[in-house]
């Protein structure tokens, strides 16, 4: 695998995110991410400036734009909707999160999702 | 093989160094100063100095031989001293992942349960109230209600941790969605596991092993605590790092072996013979509990 490539698709990826935390950092912390972006502009290498940025060496510096920034915020809450498995009545199910898939009480066969 | 057999060595020195000596070295030299000043003088430093010259120039007086065996007796009592830690290791680790005595586990774990029961109800009203298509500020509610929920557990609690949680999260996950009872389909899930996501649960579990020795060094600078009370707040400290990188790990960790679950789960069962190896799609209750009946064998 390409390192310099990947350490490039998630700095693409993460740009928005990464500029919306050096709101809260220190000028010079803005300012090598800014330094990062202008060799990332001109396709030179940018893991090891990364590296710096986040304080880590190279192989963590993948792993932390890959696993830190985003995801760090509460995400978007989807909810689990579960119907009849054939359709013949029009009970409507939620399981907990996470939690086990509901069936029906009449059948036993697990339901639908909607 | 040479070469290899020397990054060996220096792996194996660098760790035992870095595990054994070195904090076994610091915890020496704190009992020293414990045992020096005691808890009437904990913070003479003039006493400490006085002694410390004491015992340098004591030392500078022995006989060459007698001082390379005292360099010796330090180092000896210093790997003891880490050997004796690392042993603990086990019991941090079973504190912090939630194996309690059952009786005072399960009063913890209902206690957590019915909180986590009670965010998942504030929810479950905020979507009531707002069904979709929702607002962004609703929509914003709900999210935030739903991090509740999942800063306390990913999943209902089954232990008394939050640690305990994030593992047994794993666990109730694999079982309810795909009916992978992991007790006995771990093993199993990781001889079919790719080489690159056993080398990223190895890299996280290590972490967590690393972060459980850390923790575990508090319990000898808590014990400290009683001669000289500095120990304690090192103690204290030392604790409340491992701690506090255990949670990171353990987070990177369940993470990984959930993301495990769901994306290999299918070759497990197609590799026990269950189903066709080209089929595709999610993995099903009912398959995951065939591959269940196979693995416990009725155990």
């Amino acid at each position: 695998m390409d390192v310099e490539r990947s350490a490039l698709t998630s700095l693409c990826r993460e740009l928005d995110a990464l500029r919306e935390e050096a709101r809260r950092l220190p000028p010079e912390r803005k300012q090598l991410l800014e330094q990062v972006v202008a060799e990332a502009k001109a396709r030179r290498p940018v893991l090891a400036l990364l590296g710096r940025l986040l304080n880590t060496d190279g192989d963590t510096a993948l792993r932390a734009l890959g696993a830190g920034l985003p995801g760090t915020g509460s995400g978007h809450a989807r909810e689990e909707l579960f119907r009849c498995p054939d359709g013949a009545c029009d009970l409507v199910e939620t399981p907990p999160p996470a939690g086990a898939l509901p069936r029906c009480r009449v059948t036993g066969a697990p339901m639908e999702r909607a | 093989m040479g070469g290899f057999f020397q990054e060996l060595a220096k792996i194996l020195a660098q760790r035992w160094l870095g595990l054994l000596a070195l904090p076994g070295a610091f915890f020496t030299a704190a009992a020293w100063v414990a045992l020096t000043l005691g808890q009437s003088k904990a913070l003479d430093h003039t006493l400490l100095t006085r002694r410390a010259t004491a015992a340098a120039t004591a030392v500078k007086n022995l006989p060459p031989g007698a001082q390379l065996l005292l360099v010796l007796g330090v180092l000896v009592l210093a790997v003891g001293v880490g050997f004796a830690v690392q042993a603990l290791a086990g019991l941090t680790r079973r504190v912090w992942l939630g194996q309690w005595p059952r009786r005072l586990a399960a009063v913890r774990t209902a206690a957590r349960r019915r909180r986590w029961h009670r965010l998942v109800d504030l929810r479950r009203e905020l979507e009531r109230a707002a069904p979709p298509p929702r607002t962004r500020d609703e929509q914003d509610r709900v999210n935030a209600a739903a991090h509740r929920v999942n800063r306390l557990a990913l999943a209902e609690p089954g232990r008394p941790t939050w640690m305990g949680d994030r593992v047994h999260a794993v666990e109730s996950v694999s079982w309810h969605r795909y009916g992978l009872d992991l007790t006995f389909g771990w093993p199993r899930l990781w001889l079919v596991l790719p080489d690159t996501t056993r080398a990223e649960l190895s890299g996280a579990h290590s972490a967590f092993a690393a972060s459980v020795a850390t923790g575990t060094w508090a319990l000898p600078y808590l014990a400290l605590g009683v001669l000289w009370w500095p120990a304690a707040l090192i103690g204290l400290a030392v604790g409340l790092t491992g701690w506090a990188r255990a949670r990171a790990a353990i987070t990177d960790l369940s993470s990984l072996a959930e993301a495990a679950v769901d994306l290999h789960g299918r070759t497990l069962v197609a590799t026990l013979g269950i189903t066709d190896p080209d089929q595709v799609g999610p993995l099903a209750v009912g398959e995951g509990e065939q591959a269940t009946d196979l693995m416990r064998k009725g155990r």
